[in-house]
């Protein structure tokens, strides 16, 4: 009796925690290769021209107009452009309005003006140029429809 | 497992620990996808535009959401705010505007950041429109994007 009690006690298993953690780590792993490659939400951070303004009204913004067409032809001050050339153009901008201002840089207001119904991804594109510049002054306004 | 014997000669069922961790940390795992879109109110079926150049988003307290949900085959878009469609832009202000007066701000007027998620192949009019409904409230706003 005493002998197949004994039998029955080496038969049962314990909580092995070196395969536990195998499979931990592998999950990890996993986890850590899905990472890199994952979709994350994002924001691109704006100010709307508003009343009760913090801007110092003494110094004039420089304004910069930028047209989208339904089609997503983008054109900077009447000029057609493309999306990298925007980029570009703002940050030269972004860096002049630094040099004139100095420690505090003039500020630089973006009007984007877009036909009625012109995809919003479109419009998007201008903003992700201006975010890239560090620009965050918009204007956005709407052509009439004919 | 320990102590098995006693148990399974008293013929009880026995706490297994290992089962209860798996169960555990897939209820972890359940809860941590789904926690961000119910807290924030954000409408899980919009498709937002690609940004590469946006900054990743961070928790703002000061951070309230409204949606813009496009229905191409009806031409309609419809805006939502705590889960709720708002179809009297003027009733979406006042509410704002309630959540504008908790977030004062001595200069600005108030905290508030109000982030727009308008799905990507929303007519840039309806937009405008519910740029219109913002700027009576806030001037700070921010559009959601997507990094890839």
């Amino acid at each position: 009796m005493r002998r197949t009690h004994q039998k029955h006690e080496d038969q049962v298993i314990g909580f092995q925690i070196a395969p536990m953690i195998d499979v931990v780590f592998v999950i990890m792993l996993f986890f850590m290769v899905l990472a890199g490659d994952r979709q994350v939400e994002t924001e691109l951070p704006m100010t709307l021209p508003s009343t009760e303004s913090n801007v110092d009204s003494d110094v004039t913004p420089m304004e910069e107009q930028v047209s989208v067409a339904v089609d997503g032809e983008i054109a900077h001050n009447d000029e057609p452009v493309t999306t990298d050339e925007l980029k570009r153009n703002f940050q030269r901008l972004s860096l002049q309005a630094k040099a004139e201002g100095g420690a505090e840089p003039t500020p630089i207001v973006v009007t984007i003006s877009a036909e009625p119904d012109t995809p919003w991804e479109k419009v998007t594109e201008v903003m992700n140029a201006m975010s890239f510049a560090k620009i965050g002054n918009v204007t956005f306004t709407v052509l009439e429809e004919l | 497992m320990a102590g098995g014997s006693s148990s399974i000669e008293s013929g009880e069922p026995e706490f297994q620990v290992a089962p209860m961790i798996d169960v555990l940390l897939v209820l972890l795992i359940f809860f941590m996808s789904i926690i961000t879109a119910q807290v924030e109110q954000l409408d899980k079926t919009i498709v937002l535009p690609v940004a590469p150049d946006a900054r990743e988003r961070k928790v703002d307290a000061n951070q309230r959401t409204v949606n813009i949900r496009w229905n191409a085959a009806e031409g309609k878009a419809l805006m939502t705010y705590l889960g709720k469609p708002w179809e009297d832009r003027e009733l979406l202000v006042e509410e704002l505007k309630k959540e504008a007066e908790k977030l004062p701000h001595p200069t600005m007027g108030t905290r508030l950041v109000v982030l727009l998620r308008a799905d990507r192949l929303t007519p840039a009019k309806e937009v405008q429109a519910a740029m219109q409904v913002i700027a009576q409230v806030t001037a700070k706003v921010a559009f959601a994007t997507h990094n890839r």
